[in-house]
């Protein structure tokens, strides 16, 4: 990092004294508004007014309801998209203040898990996980050869590196998609949804991963997930988003005893409550008479 | 009645919203040459899969192309006696016209169609997102190399065609029409001038594979990323590619040899 | 991995070869690069009455061996004539040296000593003499025309790089020699 962005981070972290886990906060979101733009112009309000923060070391775990724009709150955390209002703050940088350069810099230092893996179908595993290294350094092939094979070893599939994506089964895609995040040592990886579809074998492994991970590279993690007790049981924090909204958050065990009704109907899976059953919706019986005429 | 005029306003807002991405889509692309020119291998990768997988349909095209021309040509020209301006008849009209134009439909169809294809369904698989938060350009790294590929292959594949159309008139003209082989060659090259006909036939390829490429790019790019949104664009690609070239044709023509 | 990649190489090495020998094919075989010289001829001129369809780039020949085109034709406003501008190719019609008194130059074996390229006046003329003519002819019935040179021998002095033609004759059109033909026959009734 150039020793001006260095200065700027020190100062900012002077001005935000206040209390002392601040230097500490890797991603602070404050007031945070966000629509998806339809097709013609018209809008779907995904976040309104949302507060959070992630600490570094942590496990932050984001959970809710399918729909509710968790994964975009990770590409607004990386920086693919902006808010429309509101502060994105990553490592004491604000994103809206950062240009292409600066956020290529920044997004060196994060790592991203998406749902698919989103590997590269045309290279082998061993490839894709020296993907980000040869884009980024010039390193001699000798040393990305070990460099990728540590990161193989770490999630168990050094024995896989010269298979081709088509040929992983969906558990595999993903830990592989986990080596090339963290292939060059990043603060943090998002991951997205990394227990969806998974037999219980590959979630027992990712849960694992994702813990042994953050403790032993020293990461902060951020995970975006609609199971319940799987995150729960890896996550320091929690968020629970749902509408637009943050409508409870603190550790597994306040969240697993909060008294909203939403909360206790998200973790337990009522399929009416709160959050309706019927997508909103013009009286049925109206509906049904004014077919009639 | 009001509905339908606004529907159409919207319509042809997002059809200008569309062209101005592409616009922006192509500055972006082309802020990535010098990088990838550094980069060579990236592009012989993709000269492979776009100019030599085009290579065979080019080659048996160009043949029958020739052949056709030779045989149709004939007939017409020996009622005039004229049989001996076949070598003209069939290198002008491949040189000029046929060569850049019928290569060009069938790159758009072989390779625009595969660009486009496999762009989307990279943006569907989210590797172009997740390339982004790998700090990597996905535009350059993966368009760039792409369209130059696309630019160098057609100019390429052009003169392939043609050369083989010419030999295709030949092979018809001379052992199975009995057109006098010294005539054929003689009168072809006294006629055929470099300047005014093979350099614009180049002209041509090179401009056709600028704007095919570009847009089987923009396609994939730019698709809906589902695999209905993926297989509409390759049809776009094909059908706006194919329109692009036809106009493309007819004003360098008129500029080229003259309204 | 080591093994595809040369593969790879290899096809677009043949697939890069076989596109540019195709473009040398046309721009040599099928087209007519060969029988450019940029810049390297001579100039000459000639006026005519008419010059029917001819063209730049139209072939100039002697005895029916092209030496050169014609680069160049504009009105002469005062004549009212048109004014053909050719360039030739000195390597087929060479230039001649020439001594003070403007005579050709021999050497052992009888032949007509050459100028190279450059050569320039007074030292160096074209082998054409000074009554050498210009004729537009048409190639077959209905061919494209172009220019048919004739060295003349009347005179002592020589066309020098630059200098017109004088004695042209004009393009010949069809209807003119049927015109004439049909005078001449009715003539002969009378």
């Amino acid at each position: 990092m150039s020793s001006t962005a260095r200065k700027k981070r020190q100062s900012y972290a002077a001005r935000n004294r206040p209390g002392r886990k601040r230097a500490n906060r890797l991603v602070r979101i404050r007031d945070l508004e966000f629509s998806h733009e339809g097709r013609f112009g018209d809008a779907a309000t995904l976040f309104k007014g949302v507060n959070l923060d992630v600490y570094r070391g942590q496990v932050v775990a984001i959970l809710g309801p399918s729909g509710t724009g968790k994964t975009t709150l990770l590409k607004l955390i990386g920086g693919q998209l902006s808010p429309a209002q509101g502060s994105i703050e990553v490592d004491g940088e604000a994103l809206s203040m950062l240009k292409r350069k600066g956020l290529y810099q920044l997004r060196k230092r994060i790592g991203m898990l998406f749902q698919s893996g989103a590997l590269l179908t045309d290279m082998t595993v061993f490839e894709n996980v020296a993907f980000p290294v040869r884009e980024h350094t010039d390193l001699p092939e000798v040393m990305i050869q070990d460099l990728v094979r540590m990161k193989l070893e770490a999630v168990g599939l050094r024995g896989a590196e010269s298979l081709l994506p088509a040929e992983l089964s969906g558990g595999m895609a993903r830990r592989v998609a986990l080596a090339r995040a963290i292939a060059l040592d990043p603060m943090m990886v998002l991951y997205d949804e990394p227990f969806t579809g998974q037999d219980p074998i590959s979630m027992g492994v990712l849960i694992k991963l994702i813990r042994e991970l953050n403790r032993t590279l020293r990461l902060t993690s951020v995970v975006v997930s609609h199971d319940v007790q799987e995150t729960l049981s890896i996550a320091d924090y929690v968020y629970l988003l749902a509408e637009g909204e943050v409508i409870g958050k603190g550790t597994p065990d306040q969240i697993r005893h909060a008294k909203s009704p939403r909360v206790q109907q998200f973790l337990r899976g009522e399929p009416d409550g709160p959050v309706p059953f019927h997508y909103p919706a013009e009286d049925f019986a109206t509906q049904l008479l004014g077919g009639i005429e | 009645m009001i509905s339908l005029l606004h529907h159409w306003l919207l319509q042809l807002f997002s059809i200008f919203r569309r062209l101005g991405r592409g616009q922006l889509f192509l500055i972006h692309l082309l802020g990535g040459v010098g990088v990838i020119l550094l980069r060579f291998r990236l592009v012989i990768q993709q000269l492979y899969a776009i100019g030599v997988h085009s290579l065979l349909i080019v080659i048996v095209a160009g043949l029958f192309v020739g052949m056709v021309l030779g045989l149709q040509g004939y007939n017409t020209l020996v009622d005039f006696g004229a049989e001996e301006s076949l070598g003209v008849l069939v290198a002008l009209s491949l040189v000029r016209e046929l060569g850049p134009v019928v290569a060009a439909l069938l790159y758009a169809g072989r390779a625009g169609s595969a660009l486009t294809a496999e762009i989307g369904l990279m943006k569907a698989t989210e590797q172009l997102s997740g390339m982004e938060m790998m700090a990597v350009d996905p535009v350059h790294r993966i368009i760039t190399p792409r369209f130059l590929a696309g630019f160098l292959s057609l100019p390429l594949l052009t003169a392939i065609f043609t050369v083989l159309g010419v030999f295709g008139g030949y092979f018809v003209a001379v052992p199975l029409l009995g057109v006098d082989d010294g005539a054929f060659w003689s009168q072809m090259q006294a006629r055929v001038d470099f300047y005014d006909d093979i350099q614009s036939g180049v002209i041509k390829s090179v401009v056709f594979g600028f704007v095919v490429t570009w847009i089987a790019l923009f396609e994939g790019y730019d698709a809906t990323p589902t695999s209905e949104g993926v297989s509409r664009s390759t049809t776009r690609t094909v059908v706006h590619a194919s329109l692009a070239v036809l106009g493309l044709d007819f004003i360098l023509t008129a500029l080229m040899f003259g309204a | 991995m080591m093994k595809q990649n040369r593969a790879l190489e290899v096809w677009v090495g043949l697939f890069v070869g076989l596109g540019i020998a195709a473009l040398v094919v046309l721009a040599f075989y099928v087209g007519n690069l060969s029988s450019y010289n940029s810049n390297s001829g001579y100039l000459l001129e000639a006026r005519f009455d008419e010059i029917g369809g001819l063209k730049p780039r139209a072939p100039v020949t002697i005895s029916g061996v092209q030496v050169g085109r014609v680069t160049a034709i504009h009105l002469d406003n005062q004549e009212y004539r048109a004014v053909v501008r050719m360039e030739i190719d000195p390597e087929k019609m060479p230039l001649q040296r020439l001594n003070e008194q403007g005579e050709q130059l021999f050497d052992e074996q009888g032949n007509v000593q050459l100028c190279d390229k450059n050569g320039v006046p007074p030292a160096c003329s074209t082998i054409l003499f000074e009554d050498a003519a210009a004729s537009i002819l048409t190639a077959g019935m209905l061919g494209e025309q172009y220019v048919g040179l004739e060295p003349g021998g009347g005179a002592l002095a020589f066309l020098y790089p630059g200098d017109e033609v004088r004695m042209t004759q004009s393009s010949i059109a069809l209807e003119q020699v049927i015109g004439q033909f049909l005078f001449n026959q009715t003539d002969k009734d009378q």
